[in-house]
């Protein structure tokens, strides 16, 4: 194994074994209740989404041979907010714990859809990311609409969670209604890299090797509304995980986006149980009454890259 | 007699119904109004200067805060508007009807009322019960000065909470001998949500409906006799 | 053998095929010319089987080079080789290495494919194509971006493929080079196929459609149109 995988692997382990340490009631060993039933599952989730988030940045940029692809910047992830905002606070979640994830995913899915097929159209890399941009607007309009409208007076307070992301007080529940969709989200996304691969000839030319367009775009559709649908559901609107983590990869890990998959899944939960933990110890160090917004703290982190990218294209 | 806030269009209906031409329509849910069905029955308005000027009241009653542009419109067009606190304590309560029962010339009414508070107050069991945490949604805790606070105390509880936010960590560290939340509302929230985290299930809990605590007035006494039981 | 039969393709509404049918096998070398619009690169890619209604040939057996074929990401040339082999799904070094040879790109295998000129990057696309091995191979303007030494260089080393057993059908846009290389030429204008017959016949259909004249010296140089009223 390539040692700046191991080197990554590694670091989400102490990652972990820090983030398990750190909380509202101060940094070392907590009491059981709190260990398990607050710190346990936080941790999990930030690692999980995280892997999520990264991994499926990395396939939406091989499918979409776009290195400014991003599911948050690209609406995907708005769109997983709106399905679970539907779910939610209609009260389907409460019957069935299931929908919440679900609506996400069919949300997500939703979105992937939307923008595959522009992508089909040959259309020029900026026009693409123009069609997520402008998806990513029409959801979060939605998603206020929505929560203007939901049954409970107190739903357009909560927007700040579906915009901006959070982590605070998840329970098992919520890991054990997320997980396992994102773990197959990735499963299924991981073993793209040989087609990701034949597609940076372009779709024609890659139909001729033999590749199943079509149905890899499906593939990839599917598996990146798992994964990011259901880490939507259940840590809200986080953005540029997927966009950074691939472009910081590169000169690691190589141009050949097969390379990059098991290491953006790594490096997605690297940047987010990071993100997480600073989220939790500010309150701590700094006067703050709330933790910061996750994807505040992903976005000061990413944005910059952003124009970095965008600097690199246009050349 | 037009009510342009929630706490007076209660105070209103329960002294005076008869005579009002307008209340606000947050009075009509009962997540929030402890006089809700009875506000049905009764007008509603916009807290919008035009159509409050449309009911000629010879009395607006409003809040200190919210609605501020359409109280200097009406005092502009020469209504008279009274603006009133939001009382947080008993003896404030007990105040404040007072005060409104003399603005409204029934003043019987208003002495009738308050003597009902003190009774049941009065007849609340008094035993020393331990530490109880007030938790509302979105995680603020009761505090010293605030009208949660004073329903505990009256019940016998010590208030372990200072008023401000506590996360679920900095509760479970607190070990409350009793959590107080909020009933459960019909729909979900993820604030309201958070009330029912698994973390919370070893803790005795009592839940109040928060139509009791949101607005001081003679109905605030039930929320201590539901703690005190 | 790869062909088509009576073969009628449309784009966007527009009629770009017309009936066309063609046929190739082993050894043969096809250059396949016209004016522009004529349906050149719609021929080629209803043989690759890249259209509704056209046969998907063996993806192992063939290899399809696009018009302007470039890669999305820097990976280095070696590694854009080692693409041709995803059909047989192995990571085969020798064939990808005699591809490199054979374009003439193998000292340039570690260099980024978008770090180098125009020309290399077209070769290594070539090498792509052959690291396959293919029985056919369907080119797309391959020697488009070529300085006239590479042409000659590129357009040998097809020669050779098809005189070894191997089948080419390039679009070239040089007439002449493809007259000089190819052992038929297809002449196509307006979606028909006006032409198909060894280069020395075609080309002066290949001269009518373009709207030129054929040198009568047979040097295969076009003239330039004679103007009416000029001795």
């Amino acid at each position: 194994m390539k040692a700046a995988l191991r080197v990554l692997l590694v670091a989400v382990c102490v990652l972990i074994g820090v983030s398990l340490l750190v909380g509202a009631a101060g940094f070392g060993v907590p009491d059981w209740l709190i260990f398990w039933q607050i710190r346990v599952p936080r941790t999990l989730l930030a690692a999980l989404v995280g892997a999520g988030l990264g991994l499926a940045g990395a396939v939406l940029q091989g499918a979409l041979r776009n290195p400014l692809a991003d599911p948050g910047f690209l609406g995907i992830g708005g769109c997983a907010a709106l399905g679970a905002i539907l779910a939610f606070y209609w009260g389907l979640a409460a019957e069935f714990a299931i929908a919440l994830p679900g609506g996400a995913m069919l949300g997500a899915a939703a979105g992937c859809g939307v923008l595959m097929a522009f992508s089909g159209r040959a259309l020029s890399g900026p026009t693409l990311i123009l069609a997520g941009v402008a998806l990513s607007a029409l959801a979060s309009a939605f998603i206020a609409l929505a929560l203007s409208l939901a049954p409970n007076p107190f739903a357009l307070a909560e927007i700040t969670f579906w915009l901006m992301g959070g982590l605070e007080d998840r329970s098992l529940l919520h890991l054990a209604v997320a997980g396992p969709p994102i773990a197959v989200g990735c499963a299924l996304l991981l073993r793209l890299g040989r087609r990701l691969d034949a597609l940076s000839l372009g779709e024609a030319t890659a139909a001729t090797l033999g590749l199943p367009v079509r149905r890899t775009l499906v593939l990839a559709s599917l598996g990146v509304a798992l994964a990011v649908g259901a880490g939507a559901a259940v840590a809200g609107g986080i953005g540029f995980v997927g966009l950074v983590v691939p472009h910081l990869l590169r000169p690691f890990f190589g141009q050949r986006p097969g390379a990059l998959l098991l290491p953006s899944l790594a490096g997605g939960a690297v940047l987010l149980l990071t993100a997480d933990l600073l989220a939790r110890a500010a309150p701590l160090v700094l006067p703050m009454t709330s933790e910061p917004r996750l994807g505040v703290l992903t976005a000061l982190l990413g944005a910059p890259f952003l124009v970095r990218i965008a600097r690199q294209v246009a050349l | 007699m037009v009510s342009l806030n929630l706490c007076t269009d209660q105070l209103l209906v329960l002294l005076a119904p008869e005579r009002v031409a307008g209340l606000e329509f947050l009075a009509r849910d009962p997540s929030l109004s402890f006089v809700a069905a009875r506000a049905t029955q009764l007008p509603a308005v916009r807290a919008d200067a035009e159509a409050v000027l449309r009911l000629h009241p010879d009395l607006v009653l409003a809040g200190k805060y919210g609605a501020q542009t359409t109280v200097a419109l009406l005092r502009q067009r020469g209504v008279r508007v009274v603006q009133v606190d939001q009382p947080e304590s008993f003896g404030a309560i007990e105040t404040q009807v007072v005060q409104v029962a003399q603005l409204l010339g029934v003043e019987a009414r208003g002495a009738a009322l308050v003597a009902g508070m003190r009774m049941r107050l009065a007849g609340l069991p008094h035993a020393a019960r331990g530490r109880a945490m007030f938790w509302e949604a979105g995680g603020w805790t009761a505090g010293p000065g605030s009208l949660a606070d004073a329903a505990l105390l009256a019940a016998g509880w010590q208030d372990a909470g200072t008023g401000g936010r506590i996360g679920l960590e900095g509760l479970l560290k607190a070990k409350p001998d009793l959590l107080v939340t909020e009933t459960a509302p019909d729909f979900p929230s993820i604030a309201t949500d958070l009330a029912w985290h698994p973390a919370l299930r070893g803790l005795a809990r009592r839940t109040v409906p928060p139509a009791l605590l949101i607005c001081g007035g003679p109905f605030s006494v039930r929320a201590a006799e539901i703690l005190a039981r | 053998m790869i062909g088509l039969e009576r073969f009628s393709a449309s784009l966007g509404g527009r009629s770009v095929l017309h009936g066309v049918s063609f046929q190739a096998g082993p050894g043969e070398f096809v250059a396949v010319c016209g004016p522009n619009g004529a349906g050149k690169t719609t021929f080629l890619r209803a043989l690759a089987g890249l259209l509704p209604g056209a046969r998907r040939p063996d993806p192992r057996r063939m290899a399809y080079v696009e018009q302007g074929a470039r890669c999305s990401w820097g990976l280095s040339i070696a590694q854009v080789a080692a693409l041709g082999r995803i059909p047989h799904g192995d990571d085969d070094g020798a064939a990808v290495g005699e591809a490199l040879e054979m374009c003439g790109v193998a000292a340039l295998g570690a260099r980024r494919v978008d770090q180098v000129s125009g020309g290399q990057a077209r070769r290594a696309m070539l090498a792509r194509a052959f690291a396959t091995r293919p029985e056919v191979l369907l080119l797309d303007e391959p020697v488009a971006d070529l300085d006239p030494a590479a042409c000659h260089e590129i357009l040998a080393v097809l020669r050779d493929f098809a005189r070894r057993g191997g089948l080419v059908v390039a679009v070239l846009h040089a007439v002449e080079l493809a007259a000089a290389y190819a052992t038929r030429m297809v002449v196509l204008q307006d979606g028909r196929v006006v032409a198909d017959d060894v280069p020395l016949a075609a080309l002066p259909h290949a001269a009518r459609c373009f709207g030129l004249e054929l040198g009568e010296d047979r040097s295969l140089r076009l003239l330039a149109p004679r103007r009416e009223g000029v001795l």
